[in-house]
């Protein structure tokens, strides 16, 4: 029946197959372009990818690790039980952290520690001054100031002589600055005078044969503001305290030590070797990213006489590098020494496991009838494109929907017991992960042959047995794909928490197990820590402690990630 | 041999299994079956003929309430299965299916073992006591289905690796399984090689000793040689329906000679 007239149809063309014609040659073109495009938009996003890691790998792995003093910790009876006779727990809870344990325990311990290292600590700071003060006047040309210093009785002393010669100078410059040459000249000599007196002979002569009009010559000198600065140093070393010694160590507000006190006052009376960890701002020395030469290079609050002893401490290996294990137990805490993630851990993880139970359940379920169960009306319909558009809610909406679920319950008048708990927060992260996993899922029920259905209807399953037995199963892969990556990014979710109250119960400690309880006790969460961290009024946290902890979200997130890719292997045996 | 064949059908065809009168079927506005009468006797190979989109797998899948799967399908007139109306409210359709199984055209194993596809079906109607029961079951409907000699070595590997044909006589296994009276086959080896083809339609013989079977097929031969009666569908009517050797020696409608002859289609 075919028709063999070909009258209509397109006429046959001879040409090579060897050569491309013009439509061929221009196919190939925008073939090529667009692999390119292709390509180097991969290579783009592979090259930030490898930047974004590279720039938090560095900072937050070097982060991990702590300088801590290892200091011989006296629990000292003398403060600790002043009273004498028995120990009481109580007591020890009533002590001063200030007068009691950082001056009573860490600061004599710490003193202590350091003598019996051989280590003199006012020579030490005096001896820094010193050599601060001689290089001062060293670089003006004030050479041969060691024995000026020397022969003084005190560095306070010789601190005066080199003020008054700096004065003696600054008023030759003022006077040489006036009308008055007679002045002028007798001023100058008296400088050069005084710096003759004190032994810079070479730098007297040169005063005294400057022009008594020309205050500018006298002043390029420089001799005034080295000697001035050389005083200045000189005199540090008396301005050594205790405070100015514990202030090296983290040695402030102590809490913890004095509740592990409370908790076992056997301890009074001991001695143990302990880490204390250097202050936040040391550590920046110690890693060698502040030279600690000059004001910009200093770390802030503290003076080259403390770094002469942070220097003695390490030389004497009183100082060690060791990792920070109590960054994954602790609660967080402004301080960035102490500062850990433990108890965000902990209530992500519980925000999680009410995220898998909530969303899981509730997803699969509602997804389940609507798929396959719910008549195709306009309600259905309406239902259907809502949990759509629910998936693209900015997630602070959802926050606030916590935050007037919670205001609610707070009238109801147990609003305060449910305020900042894992059990509110997985609530409110459930709202947000359903929207994905019941798209998830309902393309995973959707993807199942049809065939299958019927084959089991078939044989006389009923509908429930069809849904349970085969397309369930079948549909596995994809709803874990869905509900892993929903929790993933319920995981790194910060904004509806930080409304809910996850945020400010800083004071949290490590939760009971979530079958005890512990979905009822405050809780903090990851996300909020690192925005908590990355605001912290130290560099070293905000720029190191942060992004250890994102770095923890990462490898939490990776490791669901390979979660995800291992159980849709096992269960992808689509036979 | 033919006549032996003869004899046998006369003496096979006896109640009739299934009587439908007057259905209708409409898929949304589309009329699909349009006022179809036919019975279908006890033990016996019924073959439904027809140009495609004629209605014959609308009308097969009428007979075990298939149809109720697609929402927009309605079926009007009456149905009866052993003088039972199968549209009847108080009919659950999950029982009727266990009584009339069903073969596809494309083979559909579950991505299951070959033990658990034909297991499944005795299982979720508690056909078995226990395994040692449903041993016996799976080991006589793979027997039936002529499939036992190649998988018994392999019942724990999966169906789906099966060839097609094997896959094809794994369907009838699990269809089998349940004990049906009916079997219903929607172009079973429209998917098939001459020779699982061949096995497939001695299959179909053997199984007419216990069941009736109705079969959809595109083939006249594979009508003429498996069948005692066909129907002839023609745009959602039953044109003809009468024993297959009148059908295909001395058609009545002029529809039904044009057809077998090759000239609609
Ligand atoms: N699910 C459906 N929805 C709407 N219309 C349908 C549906 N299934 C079948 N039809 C229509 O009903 C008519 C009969 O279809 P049916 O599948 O019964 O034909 P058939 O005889 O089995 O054809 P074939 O031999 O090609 O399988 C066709 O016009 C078809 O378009
Ligand atoms: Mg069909």
């Amino acid at each position: 029946m075919s028709d063999a007239n070909l009258s209509g149809a397109v006429p046959i063309r001879k040409s090579s197959l060897l050569e491309q014609s013009a439509l061929v040659r221009k196919r190939h073109r925008t073939g090529t372009i667009l692999r390119w495009l292709g390509f180097s938009a991969i290579t783009l996003v592979l090259m930030f990818l490898a930047i974004l890691l590279w720039s938090i790998v560095s900072r937050g792995v070097p982060a991990l690790f702590q300088y801590q003093a290892q200091i011989e910790l006296y629990y000292d009876p003398a403060v600790l039980n002043p009273d004498g006779g028995d120990v009481s727990a109580e007591e020890i809870g009533t002590i001063n952290l200030r007068t009691g344990f950082e001056r009573g325990i860490f600061t004599s311990s710490l003193r202590s520690t350091l003598e019996n290292a051989g280590i003199d600590i006012e020579g030490t700071v005096s001896r820094r001054w010193t050599a601060e003060a001689i290089g001062a006047l060293d670089a003006a040309g004030l050479t041969g100031a060691s024995a000026i210093i020397a022969a003084a009785p005190t560095p306070a002393d010789a601190a005066r002589q080199l003020g008054q010669a700096g004065s003696a100078v600054r008023a030759a410059v003022a006077a040489m600055d006036g009308d008055d040459t007679n002045a002028a000249i007798t001023a100058r000599d008296a400088a050069a005078q005084a710096l003759n007196d004190l032994g810079f002979a070479q730098a007297a002569d040169r005063v005294a044969s400057i022009d008594p009009s020309d205050s500018a010559a006298l002043a390029e000198t420089g001799y005034q503001a080295a000697l001035t600065d050389a005083a200045g140093a000189l005199r540090q070393p008396a301005q050594f305290d205790d405070a100015a010694l514990s202030s090296i160590i983290f040695a402030t507000n102590r809490r913890d030590v004095r509740d592990q006190l409370v908790d076992n006052p056997d301890l009074v009376g001991t001695t143990e070797k302990t880490g204390v960890p250097i202050d936040i701002s040391v550590t920046r020395y110690l890693s060698g990213e502040l030279s600690g030469v000059g004001t910009a290079q200093m770390p802030p609050g503290f003076d080259i006489g403390q770094l002469a002893l942070v220097d003695a401490m390490v030389e004497a290996d009183l100082i060690s590098n060791s990792f920070r294990w109590h960054f994954f137990t602790n609660p967080y805490s402004q301080s960035g020494e102490i500062t850990g993630i433990g108890p965000a851990l902990m209530g992500s993880a519980y925000m999680m496991l009410v995220v898998l139970v909530f969303s899981l359940v509730f997803g699969v379920a509602a997804s389940i009838y609507l798929e396959e169960f719910a008549p195709k009306n306009r309600f259905t319909n309406f239902i259907e494109i809502n949990i759509a558009n629910l998936a693209a809610v900015p997630s602070i909406v959802f926050g606030i929907l916590g935050a007037a679920i919670l205001f609610t319950l707070m009238d109801l008048g147990f609003g305060s017991s449910i305020r900042g708990t894992a059990l509110l927060g997985g609530l409110v992260l459930s709202l947000m992960t359903l929207p994905t996993i019941v798209i998830a899922t309902r393309a995973a029920l959707k993807a199942v042959p049809p065939s299958i259905a019927d084959a089991a209807l078939g044989v006389g399953a009923s509908k429930v047995q069809m849904v349970f037995h085969h397309k369930l199963p079948l549909a596995a892969p994809g709803i874990l794909t869905g509900t892993i990556i929903g929790i993933a990014q319920a995981l790194g979710e910060t904004a509806p928490l930080l409304l809910i109250g996850l945020s400010v119960s800083t004071g949290a400690a490590l939760l009971s197990s979530p079958f005890s309880g512990g979905l009822l006790e405050q809780a903090q969460s990851m996300p909020t820590v690192v925005y908590l961290l990355a605001q912290n009024q130290d560099a070293p946290v905000r720029e190191g402690l942060a992004q250890s902890a994102i770095l923890v979200m990462l490898v939490l997130l990776f490791a669901l990630n390979i979660l995800a890719i291992i159980l849709r292997r096992k269960f992808e045996r689509r036979w | 041999m033919d006549d032996l064949r003869r004899i046998e059908r006369t003496t096979d065809m006896n109640d009739t299994k299934i009587s439908a009168k007057g259905v209708q079927v409409y898929y949304g506005e589309t009329h699909a079956i349009k006022d179809v009468s036919v019975e279908i006797g006890d033990k016996t190979v019924t073959a439904f003929i027809g140009p495609s989109g004629c209605g014959k797998s609308t009308f097969l899948r009428c007979l075990n309430r298939m149809n109720d799967t697609i929402d927009i399908c309605r079926v009007q007139g009456s149905i009866t299965m052993d003088d039972q109306d199968i549209y009847d409210p108080r009919v659950d359709p999950v029982q009727l299916r266990a009584k009339v199984g069903m073969v596809f055209q494309k083979p559909n194993p579950f991505p299951k073992s070959i033990y658990d596809n034909v297991a499944y079906g005795p299982k979720i109607h508690g056909l078995a006591r226990n395994k040692a029961d449903m041993d016996g079951i799976v080991e006589a409907s793979l027997r039936r289905a002529a499939l036992w000699n190649e998988v018994k070595d392999r019942l724990d590997s999966p169906g789906t690796g099966l060839s097609g044909g094997q896959q094809q006589r794994l369907c009838i296994a699990r269809a089998v399984a349940t004990a049906p009276e009916v079997l219903l086959m929607d172009e079973p080896c429209s998917a098939l090689d001459p020779i699982a083809t061949a096995q497939i339609e001695e299959l179909i013989d053997e199984l007419r000793q216990q069941f009736s079977v109705v079969i959809v097929t595109h083939s006249m031969q594979q009508a003429a040689r498996v069948s005692q009666k066909t129907a002839f569908f023609h745009m959602g009517h039953l044109v003809e329906f009468n024993d297959t050797d009148q059908i295909f020696t001395n058609p009545q409608d002029p529809r039904t000679e044009s057809y077998i002859t090759g000239r609609i289609g």
